[in-house]
């Protein structure tokens, strides 16, 4: 009676650390957006995935930086399963381990949306991840291409 | 709540209190860093799973693809990896793999978070991509969530028990200790029960491993000792004085500020005939009468002493004249009268016998002043007619006729019975006190020249050397001379009669005794002596130093008896010091500051 009381509380508590907007059902896309200052090709989902580990991509020389975008916790979630394929604690240590045994500077991350844009816009060859929905009409900005699209449903 | 308020509820609220408030903290904490910790693993496998999958389908022909991911598929759901997987084709069709389960009931929606969909069933979409790069379909993979809501359940329990464990363990401990610290306490509190209702038998010691409730019970211990001891010193004083109290000779009677009786002794009980307890409470009126109440109170209050006389009753109501001192004291706020009641019936019948008795010997005294006066006459009126007609007679007869020395035996005899008669008046004046002093200025020469002059005969016919002499003193005196010459001559006869072919020597000189001026008359001869034992009563009446004296040298035996109370008389005495066969030393020592008009009567 009392654990299934504590398991009650327990699963509210996690349903109000889960953000409102993913309990909403609804078409979701998910895109990889650039500055149009560049060029950059559709990236193919390997390369994707090397680039935001920290790895050398196979299919391309140029170099591109990749920011984490975090502004919203379904949305990295996504994007870690389509993606990375790793949990976000899985993923964290990863990026962790490179720097501290490869010496390599940590992939950027930013937790609101107006500074992810600004750092597109400073860094043409930057890359991240949005919503297709959430991205209005911006001059600088262009989808480079897109990860997934469907619903996410409770 | 009474639990609380015991030495053993309070242990067991300050041990419990702080667990139960840690505990689930501790224990919500742990949950949720298991629960966070499973979850992540199993999301992380499951996508780890999903990409190992998905990277092994890439780049194979379209023909080969059914059947490896067929056997991969299998493979992975035999080993536990997944619960189910199915093939969706780009052209609509499915395949299930074999030994998937709930695929029927648990249709596919995918999961980004662990637990979003209520199917237990964590799902992924794994795209199935040929070696042309094209995606021919999907694999919904299927990732069973029950286990890690078991193992989060199972984690939960063995919390939960280790905790109420710990709690169930702690409560027992405490118990044990609260019990092992309280017993102690509760042996000195049972002891102080014990002694309260004055067990003394009963210790206080604690026997206690414990130290501090050890030195507690020896400091209590030594306390009740003390307490002991006091209480017998004031039982024993308590004793003490109410034994006093109750053997006292003299009726005791306390009562409180409003005159009620509290104690009576012994003597008051027999006196005022009451019994045991039977006066408690009662106002002193069954005691005493009213006007010697109304004394009481209006005289006694707040004094320490008063002394009343008056009258009281016994029981039967029979008078007793009373004496009563009575005492007033406050102690804290009470008032207490603390009466001697004296019974002086008996005194009374003395007073009256003695008035009576003063009376008689007033009336004895006049018969005796009166016997005096008359004796004083009547024995000296013939005695001086005998001496007188002796002298006539004498004048008249030859010297040769044998009649006269008759008649100078005659006189010689009537002489000495006169001296003797003047004597024993004088000793009786004395001793009645009825002999008057008469203070007057005079000098002590003319005072020693008289009775030199006076005894110088004497002196001659013993062929004796008479030598005076007067140191530095003051040359007069404020005393009776009458009374000094008399004790003078009487000595100094003394001298002349019991010295023969000697020296007598006067001195005189002043001493002080403290602030007291003496005149000293010392007179010293070398006749006789008088024997060492005969010294001790030579000034009692009728006494001479040896019966044969009387015979051989004459006189009464009242002169030094006369002169001694004389000396007294002057506020002196006489000291005397002598040797057989080598002389006698009279020292007569009198005040020379006599007050003039000074009529002493002793």
């Amino acid at each position: 009676m009392i654990a299934s009381r504590v398991r009650l509380f327990l699963f509210t508590i996690v349903l109000l650390a889960i953000p409102l907007e993913t309990l909403m059902a609804g078409e979701h896309e998910l895109v990889v957006i650039t500055s149009t200052k560049n060029n950059f090709a559709p990236i193919a989902r390997d390369d994707l995935r090397r680039l935001f580990l920290g790895i050398k991509p196979k299919h391309t020389d140029i170099k591109i930086t990749p920011i984490n975008n975090k502004s919203e916790n379904i949305l990295y979630e996504v994007f870690l399963q389509k993606v990375i394929r790793m949990s976000a604690v899985a993923y964290e240590r990863h990026l962790l381990s490179k720097v501290f045994t490869h010496g390599t500077q940590r992939i950027k991350t930013t937790e609101e949306y107006a500074n992810l844009l600004k750092e597109l816009e400073y860094n043409e060859n930057a890359i991240s991840f949005v919503w297709a929905n959430d991205l209005k009409k911006n001059p600088d900005i262009r989808v480079v291409q897109s990860i997934w699209k469907g619903q996410i449903s409770q | 709540m009474k639990l609380f308020r015991t030495f053993p509820g309070i242990l067991i609220a300050a041990v419990l209190i702080p667990q139960l408030a840690i505990i689930p903290l501790i224990f919500t904490g742990i949950l949720f860093f298991v629960e966070d910790s499973l979850k992540n693993q199993f999301v992380d496998n499951a996508r780890n799973t999903a990409n190992i999958l998905s990277g092994n389908f890439s780049h194979l022909h379209t023909d080969q693809l059914n059947q490896n991911i067929q056997t991969q598929l299998q493979e992975y759901i035999f080993t536990g990896h997944i619960s189910h997987a199915e093939i969706i084709l780009n052209d609509g069709n499915k395949i299930t793999t074999e030994g998937s389960r709930q695929q029927e009931t648990k249709p596919f929606k995918e999961d980004f978070l662990f637990g979003q969909h209520e199917d237990n069933i964590y799902f992924i979409a794994v795209p199935l991509i040929d070696h042309t790069g094209e995606q021919t379909g999907v694999i919904h993979l299927g990732f069973d969530e029950s286990p890690i809501n078991k193992q989060l359940e199972t984690s939960f329990n063995r919390t939960f028990y280790s905790a109420a464990a710990l709690i169930l363990i702690s409560t027992f401990f405490i118990v044990i200790a609260a019990g092992y610290l309280s017993r102690p306490l509760r042996r000195i509190r049972d002891a102080a029960r014990k002694i309260s209702f004055q067990k003394e038998d009963a210790t206080l010691e604690t026997n206690s491993t414990i130290s501090e409730l050890s030195s507690l019970g020896k400091s209590l211990e030594s306390m009740r000792q003390t307490f002991i001891d006091q209480h017998k010193q004031i039982k024993s004083r308590e004793s003490y004085i109410s034994s006093i109290m109750r053997n006292m000779a003299d009726p005791l009677v306390i009562s409180n500020g409003s005159l009620q009786i509290q104690t009576l002794n012994n003597a008051a009980r027999k006196m005022f005939q009451y019994e045991k307890e039977e006066y408690r409470s009662q106002g002193v009126d069954i005691l005493f009468d009213h006007d010697l109440i109304d004394k009481i109170l209006s005289q006694a209050r707040n004094k320490e002493l008063i002394c009343l006389e008056g009258s009281g009753h016994n029981k039967a109501g029979d008078a007793i004249p009373l004496e009563l001192n009575i005492s007033h004291i406050t102690l804290d706020t009470s008032e207490l009268y603390i009466i001697n009641a004296r019974d002086i019936r008996v005194r009374k019948q003395v007073e009256q016998a003695l008035l009576e008795a003063k009376k008689h010997a007033e009336e004895s005294n006049k018969q005796k002043s009166y016997f005096l006066s008359t004796m004083s006459h009547e024995l000296r009126t013939p005695m001086n007619a005998i001496i007188g007609y002796s002298d006539l007679i004498l004048e008249d007869i030859d010297k040769d006729d044998h009649n006269r020395s008759d008649l100078l035996r005659i006189k010689k005899a009537a002489k000495h019975l006169l001296d003797l008669i003047n004597s024993i008046l004088d000793l009786s004046r004395i001793e009645a006190g009825k002999m008057e002093l008469h203070i007057t200025h005079f000098s002590i020469n003319d005072l020693l020249d008289e009775a030199v002059s006076t005894t110088h005969q004497l002196v001659k016919n013993n062929k004796n050397k008479l030598t005076v002499d007067i140191e530095n003193c003051s040359e007069t005196l404020n005393s009776d001379y009458l009374k000094l010459k008399q004790i003078v001559i009487n000595i100094l006869g003394n001298a002349a009669k019991f010295t023969k072919n000697g020296e007598i020597q006067v001195r005189v000189f002043n001493k002080k005794i403290k602030d007291h001026k003496l005149l000293c008359i010392e007179i010293k001869d070398t006749g006789i002596g008088i024997e060492t034992d005969r010294l001790a009563n030579l000034f009692e009446s009728f006494t001479q130093a040896d019966s044969s004296v009387s015979r051989k040298y004459g006189g009464t035996g009242l002169g030094l008896a006369i002169s001694k109370k004389l000396a007294e008389l002057l506020d002196g005495n006489i000291q005397v010091e002598s040797s057989p066969e080598k002389g006698t030393t009279f020292l007569i020592c009198v005040s020379t500051e006599l007050g003039e008009s000074t009529s002493v009567f002793i």
